[in-house]
This record gives C-alpha cells, structure tokens and sequence, in this order.
C-alpha cells in the first residue's frame, strides 16, 4: 500500500461519505498510511477513529478496534455512542449474552435510544433467531415507522423466511415514502415476480417499467421488464386478453432492445480501452446477450398463443428512450 | 473411484466469492464440459467440475436475476452444462444446505443433462489463510424416493485435482487479497462493463 497520508485519508473520507462497506480497505489504509500520523490529523480524527474501529470488528481485526476505541473513550468519558461501541466490541468476540445485556440496560435507560435497540436485532440475527429478530425489529418499527433502513432490513428478514407477502409490504411502505426511489420500485418488483402468480406477474411488470422510467440505466430493471412482460406476453390465463397479450409483448421487445443497446454500448467501450484477446472476448460476450435478448423478446409473440390474425408489426419500430405507456 | 473431480479453478473461485463478501450469503452454479453424443458408458467417470460462475451476494431468494443469469449463462458456455450449486451461507456457524439453496439447486439436478449434480456447500469455519485444507462439503440429492432430501456426500465422493498445489494457490491468491477482483453477477449487474466470466482472473490462477 503506497498511497501517501492525504490520499489515504481522502479515501477514508470518500468510503465514510458513500456508506460503501469496504473494512478490509479502510483497516489496510488506516494501519499503513495514516495511524502514524494523527498529530496531522483536525477533528475529522474522532470520525477517523470511529470509522475504523467498526470496520476493523468487521474484519476482525480486534487489535486496530481496541487502539481507536482506547483513543474515543479517553476523548469522550461517559458517552452512550462509546458505551454501544464497547458492546459492539463484545458481539465480535461472540459474547453476545453480555453485549445484549448492554443493551438492554441502555433502551431501559432511553427509551428513545433507537440505535441499541436496533443492535438487539442485529444480536438476534447473529444467533439465527430470525424469527425473533423479525418480531424485535417490527416492535421498533411501530416506534420508529420513517426509519428506512429498518424497513429493508424487515423486508429482507421475511425473503429469509419466504415470506413474500410480508417483504412486498414492507417494500410499499418505503415506497409510499419514497416514490421516485427506483430502487425501492425494483425490489418491489422482484418479490412479485418471485411470487408468482398472474396476478403478481402483471404488478413485477408494471414496477419494473416504473423502475426503468425512474433510472433507464438500471440493468435489472430492464432485465426485469423483459422476463416480466415476457410472462404476462405468453400467458395463457383466462383473464388476460390477447390486447394485454400484445402490449406485454411490445413492451418486451423494447425492453430487450434497451439491453441489446447497453451491451453493445458496453461492448464497444470495453473494446477501446483493452487489449484485443479481451476486446473480442467482451465483443463476443456483449453480442451473445444482444443476440439473447432479441430471442426472448421474439418467443413472447402473442400470435402464436392467441391464434390472432394481426401480427406484431408495431414491434419493428425504432425502440423509443421511454418505455411505451402502460 | 470418486463421482466428481473438481479443478483448482473451480475451487479457487468459489473459496474467493466467499472471502470478497465475508458478511453475505454467497452463490454460483457450477460448471462441467457437456458429453459429446457419442461417448459411452458416461456414469461411470467422475464428473469433471472444471469451472464455476459466481451470482449473487445480496437477496439469493429472488428470481428473476437467478433466471436472467442462468440464460446468459447457458448462452456464453455453449459447450459446458450447468451441474450444480455451491453457497456460503451469511452465518459463520450455519453449516444448513436447506433453504432457498437447495430449492435452486433441486431445479438445477432435474435440468442436468450429467448422470448427477452436486451441491457444494462452503464450510465458512474451514476458511483461513493458511488454507490447510479445502473448506467444501459436498451434499447431493437422494435419486431414489420422493423426498428429495439432501444427502451429505463422504469426502471421497469429490476429489480434488492436484490437490496440495491447489491449496498452495488458494493461499498465495487470498495474501494478494485477489478477491477483490472477482466479478459476481451482482457486480456485473451494477456496471455491465464487468467480465462475470472472470477471464482474467482465470488466467492468473491457471498460472
């Protein structure tokens, strides 16, 4: 590791500003380059620590956390933050009883102290009592209903479970409080489509296209549309018309062209930039999938499901920027 | 004679996707060369498992990614049949091959065109960097009967080909922390300019 002192912690800045977890990076620079040097360092220093001690329990790395958490608690005697770092601490030591203790004590202290509580479930999740973290983490929602995190973290606990009535709820809830979120549409999405059902199939298409009008550059959304609309194209339930039948096909088509664009977009770039083995490689690679999506789209024809007369002519326009209206 | 022969590159890339994201659940399907029309007599070999593609790391549960997948998957190796499933599990002590794992890999054993199809299973507790042994255990899918249960398979049912130079190289690749320049499907998904096929990567471990 050769980055200097101020490129190191200009990476540490950008790590801590994006949320990205990386703690293997962040311990590496931290013991390399930086913890040398923390004369050199403002205020930022206490963030500096804090960030390194929790990426350094991830890692595992309990030597480097005990060096920060030495520094903050000098730095701040009697603090609840630091006090929840010395359980977190214990969690990665694996004695969860006396973390849990911790923080039991200090929610019955606060009942407003929503970060311990959410360090319960996260002990319980550690234990695998999935079914308990499910309950704990509902009980503090009901306190604490904007917190998003938790409400993915909810959602994610009941797709452990196969619960995916439960996890599309708590899907809705976030996008009812974040519509233009596409990633939230996205998600919402694939729980349906996982689900199954004709029913669910139609809504995966229709949050999938939401998705992909929100961001046009979100892969599996336009994957999505394209599995989703396919479905509903060549369903042969009784309440799907052939009308719908047709619109789900277009709607495919446009969506395996949008794919088929991307790649060779990305093919092309691939090409320019690395040496010609691999250019031919991610040449091939891009056009297989440009080749795939077109099939697929291709297979969803209404006319041979539905006997219809007219054929699906309209699909040979050019593929507008939009998705066509729903 | 063992049922499967399972390549360094195979084992490399499965041990890797685990290390890249040590606080998820991991998976990827696993690859073996299709029988040419012609060759007899085919059940009696070990199954060569000569390479593995990496998927998810977030939300294995879920389908249509895991389809999407599969079809470029089928659509890039056109002369290699998917034959099985390996997973890391999120839980450092979770050594379960049940859940959504063994239901994508039940759909795997009944569209395999091999005579079997294996189920490997990363034993999270085994990874160090030492890499004195091969941290796999290998479960299959009952043939006879209706349960379909998973049955834990002897560590004799899969060999390892070369298998000290292979723990050699799994040792050297996690110092270099090579890892982090493995490409899942997830991370091919957020910027499509990422070769999901690992090329590079299986040079360098070939070597």
């Amino acid at each position: 590791m050769d980055l200097g002192f101020q490129k190191a912690c200009a990476e540490l800045k950008r790590i801590r500003e994006e949320g990205v977890r990386d703690s293997e990076r962040v311990v590496d620079l931290w013991c390399d380059c930086v913890s040398r040097y923390t004369n050199r360092l403002g205020d930022e220093k206490w963030a500096l620590y804090e960030q390194v001690f929790i990426s350094a329990l991830d890692c595992g790395r309990l030597e480097a956390a005990d060096a920060c958490l030495v520094q903050l608690s000098r730095q701040f005697p009697n603090s609840q933050r630091i006090r929840r770092y010395e359980a977190m601490r214990l969690e990665a030591e694996d004695n969860l009883d006396a973390a849990t203790e911790i923080y039991k004590k200090m929610y019955e202290t606060d009942k407003l102290d929503s970060l311990s509580r959410k360090r319960l479930v996260a002990v319980l999740k550690a234990r695998g009592r999935s079914v308990e973290a499910i309950k704990e983490l509902t009980s503090y929602l009901k306190d604490f209903c904007t917190d998003f995190e938790a409400w993915l973290e909810l959602s994610e606990l009941y797709l452990n479970e196969c619960d995916y009535k439960k996890a599309a709820f708590c899907m809705e809830e976030l996008i009812l409080s974040n519509p233009h979120h596409h990633l939230y549409h996205q998600r919402y999405a694939e729980i349906k489509y996982t689900e199954g059902t004709t029913e669910s199939m139609e809504l995966a298409k229709s949050y999938f296209a939401q998705a992909v009008r929100l961001n046009p550059n979100n892969m599996r959304a336009l994957f999505g549309l394209l599995l989703a609309a396919g479905n509903c194209a060549s369903s042969t339930n009784k309440s799907s018309t052939s009308a719908s039948r047709r619109e789900s096909a277009r709607l495919a088509q446009w969506a395996a062209a949008q794919v088929a664009e991307r790649y060779r977009a990305a093919g092309s770039k691939a090409a320019k930039f690395t040496t010609s083995n691999s250019s031919n490689s991610s040449d091939a690679a891009s056009s297989d999938v440009a080749t795939l999506a077109l099939q697929l789209s291709l297979c969803c024809s209404p006319t041979a499901a539905a006997g219809d007369a007219s054929s699906p002519s309209q699909g040979q326009q050019q593929p507008a920027s939009n998705p066509p209206m729903l | 004679m063992s049922q499967f022969l399972v390549e360094p590159l195979a084992v490399a890339k499965i041990v890797l996707h685990a290390c890249k994201y040590p606080h998820t659940a991991v998976n990827g399907v696993l690859l073996a060369e299709k029988p040419s029309p012609d060759s007899s007599n085919s059940s009696s070999k070990p199954i060569v498992i000569c390479n593995t593609v990496p998927l998810f790391h977030s939300n294995l549960n879920l389908a249509p990614m895991l389809e999407a997948a599969l079809m470029q998957i089928e659509a890039t190796y056109k002369n290699y049949a998917i034959v099985g499933y390996y997973q890391a599990n999120e839980l450092l002590n979770d050594a379960s091959p049940e859940g959504v794992g063994a239901h994508i890999y039940q759909k795997i054993a009944e569209n395999c065109p091999l005579p079997r199809s294996l189920y490997i299973l990363v034993d999270n507790k085994a990874i160090d960097r030492k890499c004195s042994t091969i941290p796999l255990i290998y479960y299959q899918r009952k043939e006879a009967g209706q349960s379909q249960k998973l049955e834990r398979l002897p560590n004799s049912a899969v060999a390892i080909d070369d298998e000290e130079d292979c723990l050699e190289t799994l040792a050297n690749l996690l110092v270099r922390q090579a890892y982090r320049s493995l490409v899942d499907f997830d991370n091919h998904l957020d910027d499509i300019g990422l070769d999901w096929t690992n090329s590079r990567l299986a040079e360098q471990i070939r070597n």
